[in-house]
């Protein structure tokens, strides 16, 4: 009888869990069915869209590295701005079409949009993007041949530097002031700022920032004929760009290295293989003058080893 | 627990509530039948429940697509349904199948004797439909107002009365001496009885006959009482082949057409061929004609010379030779190439009009079929809506969310110092 019962009990128990699967399933298949979707969002104005449309498609041949396409598509999506009155979104614009026409060596154009730029932002009181416009401007100026500019620039921006506190811009700010100090011989100053400037990348966790340090501490060094320790900065900024994917970067790291070792005469073969692959891939980015270089360190490189043979029959300078 | 346990007073009030709940089952009860009966009477308005429909039969070919209860158009509107189809007997040499349909009010109004039944595709799956289309200066098939059949001397008393018109038509031979729609008139009626006519059916415009009660019989060109059963009113037929055998001629038609432009292609290389060799002919002939051009020169040299006449100077008979060797080759590369260009264009011609043909074919299909791109347009809006619908929902909606990258910055990479 108790084993009776306890079937019956068990058969009670298995009725009850197949009705509350039942249950839950009827539950489901109701919450399921019931809810209806959303509405559609409503539609936003058709030159908000426009706008929206143009900046964004600018910003993918942007990151396309096709310059004169995107030069088109910011200029176009500066004029959307323009014609909503968006003057965040002007500036921003015209930002970005200054870069676009740096990497098109138009620099006098690219010039002008970034202090348009600065000008807009300055006005709308947006202290981030400003500082944005004049570190791309700080960078713009650094490659012209008068330095009287880009002192006047730091010598405006250096007090306003304390009221900075987004870590990614001190950062991108004290890397080029390390390189201005570089270039103005002052050593021990530089290489502080790019150690203040690696450990702002670091609490971004920028990993370009970080390589591009290793890269101007390696020139750095270089400058300094610490050779071991600008070869082993070249060799981290390598990893680093590589890590990134960046073509430009990854080979004049390969450049960087291969002249270090020649400079200090060390592993020439190395070196040699390294500028090779540095003056191959200079050809292959279309920077001719860039390749050039590359090739003269060769020839030097080969006439070291002993190979002004095979220097002359390659037709290297 | 029974009532009569319970106190007095607890009895008096459960006995009210029980009233209470009685009430409000009933009136309830009453809701839900007035709910029921209005919502049958709305579906029945709707499908036209309550609507006269008046029967129509046609013969097809072929009843491939078609199935009863299947709606029959007129003018876009949905005016009716089929009511059965069935095969005709064996020994019937002229008809296939025969199809009744019923065409509702007031569309019936609208078939006349020269209405057509046009049965074409409905979409790809070999679906056909039915279009009834509108009659035109013709009788209608049903009479949709009062007839009456009279004597010669009772139609007199309707002379130039309002909306009084004959019913029927009367020939003398192949004219028509009374047509239907005429007003009675003295005149008309002399006519008539000039024939021996002694009755004539009248139709009175000013009294509506809902339903109608008198159908045209073709016949004898004259209204009749609709019969019991009603067959309904024999609509003649427009019968288009289903899409799968236009498809199949259409098939056919190109591969018919295939092996030609395959031999159109073979002409073209051979043409091609051809054009290269006269090239090479060509080149050959200033090859040739260059020892010429010099002989000319050194002629044109003696002829300038202090001598100066042709006197002193004769042609070398190997000039003279490689001249004609050269003439000749260039006449014959010329017909040649006369032949190969008459060749091309005769071919270029048959291709042309093949693919005329073609784009005819496609044109007339497109026109034959003009509701397939309405339906496929609207197939495609749907399941659009209904896929925006799908990404909208709260189960689904994530999968499909919208890009999150924020419009882009004002974009600045950290400097490389040997950049410069």
């Amino acid at each position: 009888m108790k084993t009776r019962a306890g079937t019956v009990d068990e058969g009670r128990r298995g009725n009850g869990s197949a009705f509350l699967r039942e249950l839950a399933i009827l539950h489901m298949l109701a919450v399921l069915l019931g809810c209806r979707s959303a509405p559609p969002a409503p539609p936003s104005p058709p030159a908000v869209s426009m706008a929206e449309r143009a900046e964004e498609q600018a910003a993918k041949i942007f990151a396309q590295h096709n310059w004169p396409a995107a030069a088109r598509a910011w200029q176009v999506a500066v004029d959307h701005s323009s014609l909503l009155n968006d003057l965040g979104g002007e500036a921003v614009a015209l930002h970005n079409l200054a870069q676009t026409e740096r990497e098109l060596a138009q620099d006098a154009e690219a010039q002008k949009h970034l202090e348009q730029a600065a000008r807009l932002n300055e006005k709308l009181g947006r202290a981030s993007e400003w500082w944005r416009n004049q570190i791309a401007l700080l960078q713009l100026e650094a490659q012209f041949k008068e330095t009287a500019p880009l002192k006047n620039r730091f010598a405006k921006l250096f007090p306003l530097a304390p009221a900075l506190h987004d870590r990614s811009i001190q950062a991108l700010f004290l890397n080029e002031v390390g390189l201005w100090q570089k270039s103005q011989g002052e050593a021990a100053k530089a290489e502080k700022a790019f150690a203040e400037a690696e450990q702002n990348f670091k609490a971004v966790k920028d990993s370009v920032g970080l390589a591009t340090i290793s890269a101007n501490r390696a020139e750095l060094y270089e400058e300094q004929k610490n050779y071991s320790a600008a070869i082993a900065a070249w060799k981290e900024a390598l990893a680093g760009f590589q890590a990134l994917a960046d073509p430009p970067h990854i080979t004049q790291s390969l450049l960087g290295e291969g002249r270090t070792l020649l400079t200090a005469n060390v592993d020439l073969p190395a070196a040699e293989d390294l500028l090779r692959r540095a003056a191959r891939n200079y050809q292959l980015l279309q920077k001719p003058q860039k390749a050039q270089a590359a090739l003269v360190l060769l020839a030097r490189c080969l006439a070291a080893e002993g190979k002004e043979a095979e220097s002359a029959g390659q037709g290297l300078p | 627990m029974a009532l009569q346990d319970l106190t007095p007073q607890l009895r008096t009030r459960l006995g009210r509530l029980e009233r209470l709940v009685g009430w409000f089952v009933t009136l309830a009860t009453l809701l839900l039948l007035f709910g029921l009966g209005y919502y049958v009477y709305q579906l029945a308005e709707s499908r036209g429940w309550f609507l006269t429909k008046m029967p129509y039969f046609t013969f097809v070919h072929n009843a491939a697509g078609l199935n009863v209860g299947d709606r029959v158009r007129l003018m876009g509107f949905e005016a009716g349904e089929i009511t059965e189809i069935k095969p005709q007997p064996p020994d019937d040499l002229y008809f296939n199948v025969y199809i009744q349909f019923r065409v509702k009010e007031p569309y019936y109004g609208y078939l006349w004797e020269n209405s057509r039944a046009k049965v074409g595709a409905a979409d790809f799956l070999g679906h056909r439909f039915i279009e009834v289309t509108k009659g035109t200066n013709a009788i209608p098939t049903y009479g949709m107002h009062e007839i009456t059949e009279l004597n010669l001397a009772e139609a007199e008393k309707f002379i130039g009365s309002n909306n009084i018109f004959f019913a029927e038509e009367t020939f003398i031979g192949t004219n028509v001496a009374v047509s239907t729609s005429e007003p009675v008139t003295a005149a008309a009626l002399k006519k008539l009885a000039a024939l021996n006519i002694h009755s004539v059916q009248i139709a009175n415009k000013n009294v509506p006959a809902t339903p109608p009660r008198w159908i045209w019989d073709e016949k004898t060109a004259k209204y009749k009482p609709i019969p019991k059963p009603n067959k309904g009113y024999w609509l003649h037929v427009d019968e288009s082949p289903a899409l799968t055998e236009r498809l199949e001629t259409v098939i056919n038609t190109v591969e018919t057409a295939l092996p030609d432009f395959l031999g159109l292609t073979n002409k073209l290389a051979r043409v091609l061929t051809n054009a290269a060799a006269i090239l090479a002919h060509a080149d050959e002939l200033l090859v040739q004609a260059r020892p010429a051009v010099t002989n000319f020169a050194q002629i044109t040299a003696n002829l300038s010379g202090p001598k100066g006449s042709l006197g002193e100077w004769l042609f070398p008979t190997n000039v003279n030779l490689q001249l004609q060797n050269t003439l000749g080759s260039a006449n014959s590369t010329l017909l040649t190439a006369q032949t190969n260009i008459n060749t091309l264009s005769s071919n270029v011609l048959v291709s042309l009009e093949n693919v005329a043909n073609l784009t005819s074919n496609l044109h007339a299909q497109v026109q034959g079929n003009g509701l397939i791109l309405t339906e496929l347009s609207e197939l495609v809006i749907h399941t659009d809506d209904m896929v925006q619908g799908l990404k909208r929902h709260w189960l689904l909606r994530s999968a499909f969310r919208a890009p999150t990258n924020a419009l882009p910055n004002s974009l600045v990479q950290p400097r490389v110092g040997g950049e410069k």
